[in-house]
């Protein structure tokens, strides 16, 4: 015979199992999570962003970029630089951006180099174009079919979820894929300003060492 | 009619069971106690095998898995200088140089400092650097002689420079070296900031390697 105490505990059981059917059903609250809202777009096109509108305007390869300081040594990449020009203004109020980063077509995602003295995260005025380049160590093996992708939230700890992220394909084809692979150009590199940035291709001379 | 004649089928039961456990010595029912945890943790891996890492002898040329990156030990060097890249804080200190070749085969970009600090020493001769002294190696690019510390994207290969200040009265044939792993947290309990490597003990491998010295 079962007793009292054994129906109470089956009757708790079994609250708890369709209160548990009852919240997997219905989002009951909503903690977010759903992953960001993607604005897709293109190499000339812009992007608007509920906090930012976003244009690439350049992306080309370099196996070199050499930091502002002359004497300093150039960066040399693992596989290739692939330095993406971007104008950005902030649509409402000023904006820090925290990351950009390149995804392929397998997901695989590249993050912003640090050592190229490239852009890594450019505060953005309203309403004031600023222009930023970012610049990206990729293995030659990996460059077509290439988006590029920036947000306001910090993508290394996933705090884009619930917020708008650009993504713009650098219409990256087999065939340039090819030819940047063996790319031998060097650039100064340059990290954001309020005036226009313009590449300036280099010649490298060799320390003595 | 006997006291234990009167009692219920039931609380008979549990008076036995209560008495037998009763009587068993700590040392039982602490083991009991941690079986039973054992069981009720199954649903969440607690019944699972815990893989056995035994350290290997470290080689030169050896590829090592340290959980991101793969990890190529190819050459000890000791030097006085490593102009451009690094020199000796004080005149007479030597630097020791691993070469080593790092590859990520995740995914993800990760970290180049999960590199550095997988590496240790015993028997180094380590002098401290005067600036971060907590932090025995510098890195450097291998191809550019720049300070390397920053993100390997995911399939990139480099050649890093991994350099020790060392006590020039060192005897270089006691020297040991490590390679630890790492094991991968998707969440930080404790910062609750995903996608963490923790690094593990013992090391993956460890052992004496020759250490070629140059002016």
């Amino acid at each position: 015979m079962i007793g009292p105490r054994a129906l109470s505990t089956l009757a708790v059981v079994a609250t708890v199992a369709v209160a548990q059917q009852f919240t997997d059903q219905v989002p009951v609250v909503d903690l977010g999570g759903g992953g960001p809202f993607v604005e897709s777009g293109e190499v000339g096109s812009e992007v608007h962003l509920s906090y930012a509108d976003v244009e690439v305007t350049d992306v080309r390869p370099a196996q070199y970029l050499a930091p502002p300081i002359s004497t300093d040594l150039a960066r040399v990449a693992g596989g290739v630089w692939m330095v993406v020009s971007v104008r950005l203004s902030a649509t409402t109020q000023p904006v820090r951006i925290q990351n950009a980063w390149l995804v392929d077509p397998h997901g695989r995602e590249y993050m912003a180099s640090t050592r190229s003295s490239c852009a890594l995260n450019p505060r953005v005025a309203t309403g004031v174009v600023t222009y930023a380049v970012f610049c990206f160590d990729v293995p030659t093996d990996r460059l077509e079919g290439l988006r590029f992708r920036i947000a306001r939230g910090d993508h290394t700890v996933g705090r884009t979820d619930d917020d708008d992220l650009a993504d713009v394909d650098l219409a990256v084809s087999a065939r340039d894929a090819q030819t940047w692979a063996d790319t031998t150009k060097a650039y100064l590199a340059v990290d954001y300003s309020l005036e226009p940035l313009e590449l300036q291709e280099i010649t490298l001379t060799e320390t003595g060492s | 009619m006997t006291d234990r004649e009167v009692v219920t089928g039931s609380s008979s039961r549990r008076g036995r069971v209560r008495d037998f456990v009763s009587n068993r010595p700590n040392p039982q029912k602490l083991g009991v106690l941690g079986a039973a945890l054992v069981l009720v943790t199954a649903p969440f891996g607690g019944l699972q095998s815990v893989a056995e890492e035994k350290t290997q002898p470290l080689e030169l040329g050896q590829r090592i898995d340290i959980g991101p990156f793969y990890v190529t030990l190819e050459k000890v060097t000791q030097v006085s200088d490593l102009e451009p890249a690094v020199s000796p804080d004080e005149e007479g200190t030597k630097l020791v140089v691993l070469k080593v070749v790092v590859v990520n085969h995740s995914d993800r970009a990760e970290f180049s400092n999960l590199v550095r600090d997988a590496i240790g020493a015993d028997h180094s001769g380590l002098v401290p650097w005067e600036t971060n002294q907590g932090i025995p190696l510098k890195v450097f690019n291998f191809d550019d002689a720049t300070a390397y510390n920053e993100y390997i994207n995911p399939g990139q290969t480099y050649t890093l420079a991994l350099v020790f200040q060392q006590d020039p009265g060192t005897d270089l044939d006691l020297v040991t070296f490590a390679v630890h792993g790492y094991s991968f947290r998707e969440v930080d309990p404790g910062t609750l900031e995903p996608n963490t490597w923790i690094l593990d003990s013992p090391p993956l491998a460890e052992g004496h390697v020759p250490i070629e010295v140059k002016p």
